[in-house]
Formats: structure tokens, sequence, C-alpha cells
């Protein structure tokens, strides 16, 4: 603690070196608790990076009073809980959770599953193997969040049709995730 | 939902203990929420929070890469003007070093002051670019291909004013002491803490604005007396023509996917198509052959034009070659 109060001290002064040493100390706490909330290694490493840089501009600021890991969540917080929202508002995310899920439940590990952007990535993957059809009312359904009866109105078809399309596209969906490493030969 | 219950659920959800029913309930909290009361719950795993010591290493250098870039230089006393623009493996950086420095001026050079604060400072985005800024209060704008955004030296101190020509999506610092007003050609936004998206591209015969979150009032610089409001998904389009400002349908998703990186067609025609890619990837294209009737909806994330194009080649029928920075296209 002792270590750390000097530092703080150095860095209002402008030292980059004692920077590049809370950087070091502090990298592994702020990434893993960002990860564990948003599951993205990129969403992640967008914020942790935000952060740092807001240390360093706002440097004069610091309050070597206060312990660092305190100062870290007053800076990141307010995108922590920005991106939260974003994440728990996204369609695709709560798809995410039920793949989690059920992936944990099977394999009986909540490790062994592949993080958020994987699962986009796969997703977008998975979706060039879809029907125009299949493509779009998944899209629809499952990336804007829109209900059946509104995709089948503005694609003019009937809801049974949209549930007939969504659920091939899942049932394909399914196949695909279950064997990520295959789907990348196809 | 009592405030232990809350606190349980982020508990469970950190811990990934979260059953997919907890998980809605947690979804709709949120939605319900306060930023304070998400704050206090985080703040209280934080707190209590010990990394488990699996590093993601390439992060890790990737960060310090990019912070050495843009900081070390500053160890010396070199007050270098200049600004710097670079893309890494986390989105595109820009740093207004000159703002930084000017609070340094603030204690070394009072003659420099004034003149300083006269100052302004431009960051221009190319074709088929993107970049994002962090201002100095800590706002986030995104600025789309062919745009800039001009700040005065004195936009910490005094007002949060901003001048754009282009698109760009900001995330504002809430700030009620200083409003943040972005200037356009002819409409101008006040602001107070909310995210929005702005389209005022020089030759077009529109200027629109879109917003996620929060609330903007709308201004023209041409009827003082006009004030439109909007509310989160919402937009406006203002006719430079007609000088008429209207509400309009938004497909928020839609017009905010280049900021995602995300490139969208809806029931778009091969031209329309090619003008975006031209567009977004900053990359001309010629066409020889007729072109196809038929219409196409998709959405892309990739950095590369010709993985795009070899998708729609399962669509269309045509060859493309890359000859320099241009495409060569034959149907």
């Amino acid at each position: 603690m002792e270590k750390t109060i000097l530092e703080l001290i150095e860095l209002k002064k402008g030292s980059y070196k004692a920077f590049t040493s809370l950087y070091e100390q502090y990298f592994d706490l702020l990434y893993g608790f960002v990860f564990n909330l948003t599951h993205s290694h990129d969403l992640t490493q967008d914020l942790v990076q935000d952060t740092f840089i807001k240390i360093w501009i706002n440097k004069e600021q610091i309050n070597t009073e206060l312990s660092f890991k305190s100062y870290l969540f007053k800076i990141a917080k307010n995108q922590i809980i920005d991106q939260l929202r974003k994440l728990f508002r996204n369609p695709v995310f709560e798809d995410y959770q039920k793949y989690a899920e059920e992936e944990a439940l099977a394999e009986n590990n909540s490790d062994a599953k592949i993080d958020f952007d994987e699962f986009n990535r796969l997703l977008g993957k998975f979706k060039k193997k879809l029907s125009p059809r299949q493509c779009k009312v998944f899209e629809m359904c499952k990336e804007e969040g829109l209900s059946a009866s509104v995709v089948a109105k503005e694609l003019k078809i009937s809801e049974q049709a949209v549930y007939n399309y969504l659920s091939q596209a899942l049932k394909l969906l399914k196949q695909q995730i279950k064997h990520p490493y295959l789907s990348l030969f196809f | 939902m009592t405030q232990t219950e809350i606190k349980k659920l982020f508990e469970k959800y950190l811990d990934k203990q979260l059953s997919l029913e907890e998980f809605i309930e947690l979804k709709y909290q949120i939605n319900q929420l306060n930023d304070n009361t998400i704050e206090n719950n985080l703040e209280e795993l934080w707190t209590s929070y010990q990394s488990k010591g699996n590093r993601n290493k390439q992060a890790f250098e990737c960060i310090k890469k990019n912070l050495n870039k843009a900081f070390k230089h500053q160890q010396k006393k070199d007050r270098k003007r200049s600004i710097f623009f670079y893309t890494g493996k986390v989105a595109s950086i820009v740093f207004i070093f000159l703002l930084m420095s000017f609070t340094a001026y603030l204690y070394f050079d009072r003659a420099t002051l004034l003149s300083d604060i006269k100052k302004e400072y431009t960051v221009s985005v190319g074709k088929g670019e993107k970049a994002r800024l962090i201002l100095p209060d800590n706002t986030i704008v995104y600025l789309n291909s062919q745009s800039s955004l001009t700040c005065a030296a004195s936009f910490a101190s005094s007002h949060r004013k901003v001048s754009l020509a282009g698109e760009a999506y900001f995330e504002v610092q809430e700030d009620t002491s200083k409003p943040f007003l972005v200037q356009t050609q002819e409409v101008n936004i006040e602001v107070l803490g909310t995210t929005f998206n702005v389209k005022a591209y020089p030759d077009s015969p529109n200027f629109e604005a879109s917003l996620v979150e929060g609330k903007i009032k709308l201004i023209q610089s041409k009827n003082y007396e006009s004030a439109t409001y909007l509310y989160p998904n919402q937009k406006a389009r203002y006719s430079y023509q007609t000088g008429q400002m209207e509400l309009v349908a938004t497909d928020l998703w839609l017009e905010t996917a280049w900021r995602r990186g995300d490139l969208v067609f809806y029931s778009q025609t091969i031209a329309q198509i090619f003008n975006q890619l031209e567009f977004f990837y900053g990359i001309s294209i010629a066409t020889h052959g007729n072109f196809p009737k038929d219409l196409f909806t998709g959405s892309f994330h990739e950095e590369h034009i010709s993985t795009v194009l070899k998708n729609l080649q399962e669509h269309y029928r045509f060859s493309f070659q890359r000859v320099g920075n241009e495409i060569e296209i034959k149907f």
C-alpha cells in the first residue's frame, strides 16, 4: 500500500514510469471485472484502454489519499454502466445467455464456453448459410428484438411463417454452435 | 424486488451462477434502475473482487503499446503540437494533445495564454476511415468517414462547444453546469448528457439527428425562435432548401450501424450497395455490364471489402478484380 501512495504522488507530478507501474499492477483487476460483466474481450479492451487514458489525462486531479482501486472504479463506472445497459438491451446477448446456460448444463462447467465476441462471429458466419428469408426473419426477431407479429406485417407473410423460418434458422444455429471447429471448414 | 434481492442477482451474474429466468429478471431490473443504484451494486462487487490471474496478454500488450504511443513522449518537456492518428486492434483513437497541453500553459506561460484561448483544434477523418475521440470532459465522439470536428481550446474551461461537418455519434458526459453544444451548418444542438447521432454533410440536402438516449434540443441558426426537442428513438430531418424541420420514423439500429463497424443493407439495389461500399471502405468501384435487378438484404462486419464482395457473389453473378485502390466489377 505504501508503494502505491508514492506512485500516485509521482503520477500526479507527471511520472510516466509510475503510470506504467500502476497499469501493470491494476490491469488484471480491471480487465477481469469488466470481462465478467461484458463477456466480450473487444468491449473490455476498449473500456480498460479508455480508463487508463482518462487516468493519465486527469492525473493532476488524483486524490492521493484514496485507494487507487476506488479511483479506478470512479473513472470507469460510467462507461461500465453504459455498456452494461447496452448489453442487456441487446436481444443477441439474451440468446448468448441461453446458449451459455445450455452449454453449462451439458458440460457441467460454467467456464467451458465461447465468449460473446466469438458468439457474434459464429453468428455472422452461420447467417451466411441461411436463405435470404430465414436470414431476414432471424435478424428482425433476434437482433432487432421485433415481435413476430411486427415481422409478419413488415414482410407481408403470416405469423406462422415467421415462426417457421425462425425455428429453421435456430435449428441450424444450434448445430453450428455445437461444433464451432467443424463449422470453420464449411 | 428488494435491494438485497437485486444485489443477489448482480452477484450471481458476476459468478456466472444465473439461471435464464434470473437473467431475464436482471435484464428487467437494469432497465428500471437508475445509474446510481446500479453503480452502488457494482461498487460493492468491485470492492470485494480479486483477479483470478489468467491475464489476457494480447490485450495487455496492445493497450500498453497504445498508451506508450500516445503519452510516453510527454515525459520529456516537449510540448509538441501534433495530432496523432493511428489504427490499433482496438478502434481508432485520436488525441487532441493541444487541449491537454493547454492546462500546462496555464502554469507556465501566461503570455501565450490569450492566443491559445482563441485557438481552435480540428480533427478530420478521411474517406473510408473512422475515428474515436475523447474530449477533455470525457465525452466520446465517433467520427464517420469524411467528417471533421472542431473545438475551441477553451472547451474544458468555459462552455462545451464543438462544430461538426459530416457525421458523428456522440456519447456526452453529463454536466448540468455546462451544456454541450454541437454546431453544424444550419442547425445547432443543445445537449445535457445523452447519446445521439448527427448527420450534417456539407453536400447533402438535409441535416439529420437521431436520439438514442437522453434529450436534445435542436435550434435552427436561421430561426432562433425555433426549438425542436427530441426524445429517445426519435429522428429529426431539416431540409436546407425549404428550411423545414420535421420528425421522421427512425431505425436507430440501422442508422448507427456505421459506428459499430456494421454495414447494413435493407432491400437495396446492387447500385446502392456499391455506393455504400465505396463510402464505407474508401475504395472506388468501376462496373461493367448490366446490373441485376434483385434487391439485397444483409449485414456485414468485415475489415476488407473483398470479403463482402465474395459474399455478394453468392447472390449475384459477377467477377471482381482489385487494381490498386480501385475495384473492377464485371457482370
